[in-house]
């Protein structure tokens, strides 16, 4: 929630307002006319009262003193002054800039006040005569326009600038939550959707808010509902599925063994039948098996699994089965691993990778079975056959459901098309990776699983 | 509730009566055929409810229930004839579907065969079930009384009945069979494998839970032992074993 989108239009938001916050203070400074108070501040009644006293207290306290009057001057009402004699130099003995001599000049020379100013600053001498017949000019100068800003008190500015952060920051906070709210909602009901859990709707929680939104998690609902109903309606189809086809294949097996009680009876004819029905069953159980896959809503059981003692036992079944072939099947290399899975699914994928093997392999060679430790948190077992290999551009298409490589090659071997699909799915399930390689004489397929090691 | 039927009507018929029920009246009718020539006589039932019926008024011997019934629960079906009888009961499930084999059994039947099946198979789970509970019926008049006794439980190998304390705790054939097997053994663990033997009458297959449904069920039935530890102890994935109070577990 406090992260991405939020935080972005939180941040942006902000900072706009408060850039324009501060580039709208900064105009109307530079705009304005000076304000009244300044103007008092600069008045000649009080630019004379100022040099009077000024000159009072350099008689007084000397130097010293009048550069503390005047630095309390400055620090109470920003006039920056200076303390000039009638020859133009400075009482304090610091140097006089042209300009603000020249102004001094002036006003020694009128009597008067003088004036002299640009875009920043302003600067006004008064000269004043005191008793003793001496003759001072007090020059003053104070910002005006954008360096004004500069000058006012620090306080008043942070105080403004405060006020601007914090009001900008809670607008903001508002704002995006107003934007991301709804897209929480939305983004926990597509997890919950893509977990499954197909009654999950957003009306209800959006609240009474009208706009894209809304418009957004009415079409999602509608999605839910549409995806609801087309799962529910495959599931139901798989049912039946699997009701209706496998009715008449139970009566078949059912009327085959009653054919083997008649004495006479074909018994080979009626083992080649048994066969077909149980190749039959084995398939529809295998496309049952794959559209539950698919469908992503089988739950797959998951309980830590000794990978070795499943290789060992596909192995030694394959390897059965396979020497009443002339053909072998070898386990070259294993270590232990413990692998987190479904122990009927993650079994018959091994077992649909041996088995493919012993049917490729060519008679006399044998199966290579390796169970191998891959770094710290995987496993790879690798099949190895001797049987020629597949031809290069098929390799990619070897997972898909019923490819054939060659429709010779297949036929005779018993192949049913989608064994090497439910592997792909199953190792996929298992956050895991399938490859088949060709190598020198053969084809090598390899499962890649997430695995601990004791 | 559990009435002694099988032993009343076993000594009357020498034809073991089987009830089928599901709804495929032309498999029933092949099954019947198949059955007949291996000297059963079957009766098919597509309706759950009168199933029910009639296997509670007592006149089979075995029933082969189909759990995935149209309309009806098959499950439903299984927990009524439970709650009424102890009649064996075989059930047909779908192939690869281990939920529902687990159901089943957790409601009590003694074993199952996943549908398509082989007839000759189908024969043999029959037989395998039947031989446990005739034997038991015929022994139950002629053997001399046996009682086994472990802690506060009495098992009447006789008479079929198994007591804890004072209480009448009601088992299956095959619920019977198993605790047999494990108190004759106690103290030693019984693997998995002979207690499929010994009880369903067949090995296991792989990815079989029948057994640990059925021992977990036992467990269940006979609650802990009196000083509060488990009666019967796993060993994940070798078998099982029969605990004694005060002898430490072999675990």
């Amino acid at each position: 929630m406090v992260r991405g989108v939020f935080v972005k239009i939180l941040l942006w938001f902000w900072g706009a307002l408060v850039l324009v916050a501060l580039a709208l203070e900064l105009t109307i400074t530079a705009t304005s006319t000076p304000v009244e108070v300044r103007v008092a501040r600069f008045s000649d009644g009080v630019l004379n009262a100022r040099a009077r006293d000024a000159v009072t207290i350099f008689d007084r306290k000397g130097p010293g003193g009048l550069a503390h009057y005047l630095r309390n001057l400055e620090r109470d009402t920003r006039i920056h002054a200076i303390l000039l004699d009638s020859d133009g130099r400075d009482v304090a003995g610091r140097s006089v800039t042209p300009k603000v001599l020249a102004v001094a000049t002036r006003a020694l020379d009128s009597g008067q006040t003088e004036m002299e100013a640009d875009g920043q600053t302003a600067i006004k001498a008064r000269a004043v005569v005191v008793n003793d017949g001496r003759r001072f000019v007090l020059v003053a100068s104070l910002p005006i326009g954008l360096m004004r800003l500069l000058h006012d008190g620090p306080t008043a500015q942070g105080l403004r600038l405060l006020a601007v952060l914090a009001t900008a920051a809670a607008a903001c906070y508002g704002l995006a939550r107003y934007v991301t709210r709804p897209l929480a909602i939305l983004r926990s009901a597509t997890r919950a959707l893509a977990q499954g859990d197909l009654a999950v709707r957003v009306g209800p929680t959006m609240g009474r808010r009208a706009d894209e939104f809304t418009e957004l998690g009415r079409d999602f609902d509608r999605m839910a509902g549409r995806l609801d109903a087309l799962v529910t309606a495959e599931r139901r189809l798989l049912r039946d599925i699997s009701h209706e086809l496998r009715s008449p294949l139970a009566r078949l097996n059912v009327a085959l063994g009653l054919a083997r009680q008649q004495t006479g009876a074909d018994q080979g004819a009626l083992d080649r039948i048994e066969r077909e029905a149980e190749r039959l069953n084995l398939l529809i159980g295998q496309l049952l098996m794959l559209a539950r896959m698919e469908s992503g809503v089988a739950t797959v059981v998951r309980e830590p699994l000794d990978l070795m003692a499943i290789v060992h036992e596909v192995v030694e079944d394959a390897a059965f089965e396979a020497k009443s072939r002339g053909r072998s099947v070898q386990i070259t290399e294993t270590c232990e691993a413990l692998v987190s899975g479904d122990p009927e699914l993650l079994h018959s994928a091994v077992e649909n990778v041996v088995r493919n093997a012993v049917r490729h392999t060519r008679e006399g060679t044998a199966v290579e079975v390796s169970l191998r430790r891959q770094g710290e948190a995987s496993v790879v077992i690798r099949v190895r056959d001797h049987g020629g290999g597949v031809p290069e551009q098929a390799l990619p298409y070897i997972f898909q459901p019923f490819y054939r490589v060659g429709d010779a090659r297949e036929r005779g071997t018993g192949g049913v098309g989608l064994g090497l699909t439910i592997v792909h799915r199953t190792i996929r399930l298992h956050e895991g990776m399938v490859c088949a390689v060709n190598v020198p004489e053969g084809l090598v397929v390899e499962l890649t699983l997430p695995a601990r090691f004791a | 509730m559990f009435n002694e039927t099988v032993a009343s009507l076993s000594a009357q018929s020498p034809v073991t009566r089987v009830l089928l029920v599901d709804d495929d009246a032309e498999l029933a009718e092949l099954v019947g055929e198949y059955l007949g020539r291996e000297g059963f006589s079957l009766e098919a039932e597509a309706d759950g409810t009168r199933a029910v019926d009639r296997v509670t008024s007592g006149d089979h011997q075995l029933v082969v229930l189909d759990v995935m019934l149209p309309g009806v629960n098959g499950f439903d079906v299984l927990r009524s004839i439970r709650a009424a009888s102890r009649i064996p009961v075989l059930m047909l499930t779908a192939r690869g579907d281990e939920v529902d084999r687990i159901v089943g059994l957790e409601l009590g039947a003694d074993d199952y065969l996943s549908k398509p099946f082989n007839p000759r198979e189908l024969v043999a789970r029959i037989r395998a079930v039947l031989r446990r509970t005739q034997l038991d019926a015929r022994s139950a008049g002629d053997r001399p009384t046996e009682r086994l006794s472990i802690d506060d439980v009495l098992v009447d190998i006789s008479r079929r009945t198994v007591r804890r304390g004072d209480t009448l705790v009601e088992l299956t054939a095959v619920e019977f069979a198993l605790l047999e097997l494990l108190m004759r053994a106690a103290g030693t663990v019984v693997r998995r494998d002979d207690l499929a033997r010994g009880a369903l009458g067949r090995s296991l297959l792989p990815f079989d839970r029948s057994i640990d449904v059925h021992v977990s069920r036992v467990r269940k039935k006979l609650g802990p032992r009196p000083d509060g530890g488990e009666r019967i102890a796993t060993l994940r994935a070798v078998g099982y074993l029969y605990t004694r109070a005060g002898v430490p577990s072999e675990r």
